[in-house]
């Protein structure tokens, strides 16, 4: 029931500057996920809204309400921590009841909301249990009941899948989808795992640096990275970055030519394509863009991952899960010219091809 | 191969024989004096001069626990010492706990935390003996030679800046995230450090004043300075004042000294778990 | 950086009124009583001790001081009794810490592995270090005692000399020594322990593996690793053995012939038997400002304020 609103945000630790000039506004009932590597400032991002953070300069707001002043008991947001920040001293219950408790709410309310919000969770047999006698996924609730028992306007999510294991994590993860659309309550996701980003969110705002790279909803990112930060941090195994020249829309670097760049002249520039974008061909095939020595071939199930030598660097490809080459064997490969991303090294920044061509 | 092994294996045999004599010489070197003036304390003075020395009472007696702690003031000067122990520990913990916290968690303009920090450790490494003298003109000028209320403030000097470091590195231990939870939840910061920090801390809490009361309880120099008369003056003075020039009390001061160890003991085992960081200052952690 | 940020973070918020205040200036409000109660327990102490070192004090608080400059600090170099008191102090701090420090580092190499957990009797070791000086002091007067003391027994059984002990004019300054090296050792051992225990494991398996022996990884791993711990330990000992006090006076008084004469026990003389307050002031600041520049150099050295 709130928006959240950054309007020129700045936040300095001393001299290292942690968010610059930060501007976004996040929808009522949106899930954004702030995605990117450790120390971009995505955390500190979040903890500005909490008011565990004071921002440098610029404002915040909370709905209509300018919150840089606000003491963080008034800004009415709950929070779940990476290590869940369960109180080691209270029970499950007690855990779950504390925000209550601090708002002084009356104890057969108390106990109502509590049991209600333990049941959603599924920890009702729980409730006398001490934190250090809990599962991790168990004391992962914990902190999510503790977050929803008082239906806050904003929700604050600092990598809380982050310490589970894989299958609790993809486990958690639908549930923590589920909830949010249930409960329709705001939510901002820090984390640095873009298949979290790319599931859950609504909108994702990849940041680098303290700066917003790109904020679209989960597909715009992958099929449209503006920056080549996002299009190397986004998708798995990452989009292969050849660097090389443009000249008259002829891509060249060593042993590779990619023609279709319209007539652009670039004198830097870097080559994006991601590894699914580049099919196995024969050597005869006109369309081939290159032919090189195998590298490694890794079978992933559902497909072959071939790293080709190309030059001094490895290009990766998604082949078919029969795919049968051998090291060192020579490969033809065609690079599909409607998927390829061209990046200006100066600008770090895409070259619209496809507009222009 | 085997030879090794088993040349290995005597070696190793006679390193633990070497080990369990080692604690055997130092339990006995430990506990010998401790026991000794225990011993005396229940002897006739005629069993304590005895030439040998008597190793067990034979004519065990209490005659000089009724001379100490009966016929003279002995009582008087140990519960002076308990008062002043509970006084000076009740100011340091509360003060220290709260300085404590502040340069655990907070930040200050200008690296004051860290320039505080060091003044308060400094503060510490004082030696009594040069704050002696302005202490005793002040306390003259005030008229609060022999008070306890002059030598609680005396031992807070040194008492106030071990509780600020001890609670500092018990604050620092605890992850800063749960006070922030508590904060997010609704809290105020007081309030985070109040009902969450304060309870976590509680181990840390019971042995920084249990220390607090050790050090108090054996302190001599101040109070021997400060307090002159029966009122006032601590166990320590009182069992100094026993040996004079003339005549040592033996088994006055044995009665009394064996009584003056009685709780420092039970405290030891009672914080045996927090020894090392006590000692060191808060700097090891145990 | 930005971790130790985030550990200091929870920054403070407007609320309303009182409490926003409050919240605000928290971080001075929670250390301002213990900063304002030791501004005035040293601060206050050391200027009015500067005061009183320039001036001739009486003891009697109704008479006038007079002023007298630096008269009091030049008596300090050629005052002989305050010479001897120094080169005291600094015998007894260097032989004492010494012996506690290579009996405790030992004791703890040898005992670590088979007393880690026998906590009870680890505690009992630690019991002298905790007993009150004074008690400690009394039980060697006991001990030492020339006539009926134990040691003497010992000495006669063995067939050896019997002693004066602390009455004797060599054997004085070993007596106070004996005695602080048994309450003292096992503070060093303790915190010895605790450095092994924190020892990593890896290391010593690579070193094993890379065929170092037993004696090589005790310079190049053991000793590395327990810098930091013996540091304090000797950097709280030397502290502690500058202040000697409680031993002397039961035990020898400072004498015979001066021989265990320390520095606050000169101090202590000169300002109440000598009562020359102004003169002990002078003493007691040169004292102040050789463990000022001592702990000071030690803890920018251990970066121990962080």
């Amino acid at each position: 029931m709130a928006s959240v609103r950054f309007d020129n945000v700045t936040k300095k630790f001393g001299e290292f500057v942690a968010v610059a000039n930060f501007n976004i506004e996040i929808r009522d009932k949106e899930f954004l996920v702030l995605l990117g590597p450790s120390g971009c400032g995505k955390t500190t991002t979040m903890r500005m809204v909490a008011g565990l953070e004071e921002a440098t300069s610029g404002d915040i707001y909370i709905d209509a309400d300018r919150v840089n002043d606000v003491l963080p008991k008034y800004r009415d947001v709950a929070m779940v921590f990476q290590s869940y920040a369960l109180y080691p001293h209270l029970t499950v219950e007690d855990n779950i009841g504390y925000p209550l408790k601090i708002r002084k709410v009356p104890p057969e309310e108390y106990t109502r909301r509590v049991a209600e919000v333990a049941r959603r969770v599924e920890l009702e047999t729980m409730l006398k249990r001490l934190p250090k006698e809990l599962s991790g996924g168990q004391r992962q609730r914990v902190a999510l009941a503790r977050a929803i028992v008082r239906t806050p306007r904003v929700f604050l999510m600092d990598e809380p899948l982050s310490n589970l294991d894989a299958k609790l994590r993809t486990q958690m993860r639908a549930e923590l989808k589920h909830l949010q659309h249930e409960l329709q309550v705001t939510t901002i996701y820090v984390t640095h795992d873009q298949i979290e980003a790319m599931t859950l969110a609504h909108r994702v705002a990849v940041m680098n640096k303290g700066v917003i790279e790109q904020l679209g909803t989960p597909r715009e990112i992958y099929n449209d990275p503006r920056t080549l930060f996002v299009a190397g941090f986004i998708g798995s195994p990452s989009m292969n970055l050849i660097p090389g020249e443009v000249k008259d829309g002829v891509f060249a670097s060593a042993g590779l030519r990619v023609g279709g760049a319209g007539r652009f002249n670039i004198p830097r520039a870097v080559l994006g394509v991601r590894p699914e974008d580049i099919h196995v061909a024969s050597a005869e095939d006109p369309d081939t863009n290159l032919v090189a020595p195998i590298y490694s071939v890794e079978l992933t199930g559902e497909n072959t991952l071939v790293s080709l030598q190309l030059g001094g660097q490895l290009l990766a490809v998604r082949a078919d899960k029969n795919f049968s080459g051998q090291i060192d064997q020579r490969v033809a490969v065609r690079i599909a010219r409607d998927r390829m991303f061209l990046f200006d090294a100066e600008t770090e920044r895409r070259v619209d091809i496809q507009s222009n061509s | 191969m085997a030879t090794i092994r088993t040349r290995n294996r005597s070696r190793e045999m006679l390193l633990r024989f070497a080990a369990y004599l080692t604690i055997l010489v130092a339990l006995i070197l430990t506990l010998f004096p401790v026991y000794w003036i225990a011993a005396n304390s229940f002897k006739f003075d005629i069993d304590i001069f005895a030439v040998p020395p008597e190793w067990l009472p034979r004519n065990p007696t209490l005659k000089h626990y009724d001379e100490a702690f009966v016929q003279r003031p002995f009582l008087r000067y140990a519960l002076n010492s308990f008062l002043v122990a509970i006084g000076t520990t009740a100011i340091s913990v509360t003060f220290g706990t709260m300085a404590g916290y502040a340069l655990a968690r907070f930040r200050y303009p200008w690296q004051w935390r860290k320039q505080i920090s060091f003044w308060i450790l400094s503060t510490r490494m004082m030696p009594p003996i040069v704050s002696i003298i302005p202490l005793y003109l002040f306390f003259n000028y005030f008229d609060m030679l022999n008070t306890k209320s002059a030598l609680i403030i005396a031992y807070t000097a040194f008492n106030l800046p071990f509780a600020t470091w001890m609670m500092k590195s018990y604050f620092q231990d605890l992850p800063v995230e749960l006070e922030e939870a508590a904060i997010v939840d609704g809290d105020t910061r007081w309030g985070a450090f109040l009902h969450v920090a304060l309870p976590l801390a509680r181990p840390g809490l019971a042995a920084t004043a249990i220390f607090c009361l050790i050090i108090s309880w054996n302190e001599f120099l101040l109070s021997l300075i400060v307090t002159l008369t029966e009122q006032s003056q601590t166990l320590p003075i009182g069992i100094a004042g026993r040996v004079t020039q003339y005549a040592t009390y033996w088994g006055e001061i044995s009665a009394a000294g064996f009584m003056a160890c009685v709780p420092i003991v039970i405290f030891a085992f009672i914080v045996q778990k927090h020894l090392v960081r006590g000692l060191s200052l808060g700097a090891v952690k145990g | 950086m930005l971790k130790s940020e985030k550990g200091t973070a929870a920054s403070l918020r407007l609320g309303r009124g009182m409490e926003q205040w409050s919240e605000r200036h928290l971080r001075y409000l929670m250390l301002a009583p213990t900063v304002v109660i030791l501004l005035a327990l040293t601060i206050f102490p050391s200027i009015y001790m500067f005061y009183a070192a320039v001036h001739r004090v009486s003891p009697n608080p109704d008479l006038p001081w007079t002023f007298v400059g630096v008269d009091n600090f030049a008596r300090l170099l050629t005052d002989g009794q305050f010479q001897v008191a120094l080169r005291n102090t600094v015998v007894f701090t260097v032989v004492a810490v010494s012996i506690e420090f290579l009996l405790g580092l030992g004791l703890a190499l040898l005992l670590d592995k088979f007393i880690r957990r026998l906590t009870f009797l680890k505690t009992v070791l630690m019991i002298p270090m905790m007993l009150p000086p004074i008690a400690v002091a009394i039980t060697w007067k006991l001990i030492y005692e020339p006539q009926f003391g134990v040691l003497n027994e010992i000495m006669f059984r063995l067939g050896l000399p019997i002693q004066a002990w602390a009455g004797d004019v060599n054997l004085a300054m070993f007596s106070i020594i004996v005695a602080d090296v048994w309450q003292w050792t096992p503070f060093i051992f303790l915190l010895m322990l605790a450095g092994l225990a924190s020892l990593p494991v890896e290391p010593y398996e690579a070193a094993a593996l890379d065929g170092a022996s037993s004696w090589r990884q005790f310079w190049d791993l053991t000793i590395p690793f327990l810098k930091p711990v013996i540091a304090i330990a000797l950097l709280l000992r030397v502290m502690d053995a500058l202040r000697l006090f409680d031993l002397v006076f039961i035990l020898t008084g400072g004498g015979p012939a001066d021989r265990t004469k320390v520095l606050s026990l000169y101090i202590y003389q000169v300002a109440y038997r000598f009562a020359d307050p102004g003169y002990a002031a002078a003493i007691s600041l040169f004292v102040l400002f050789v463990t000022i520049v001592l702990s000071t150099w030690f803890m920018k050295r251990m970066r121990l304020a962080e």
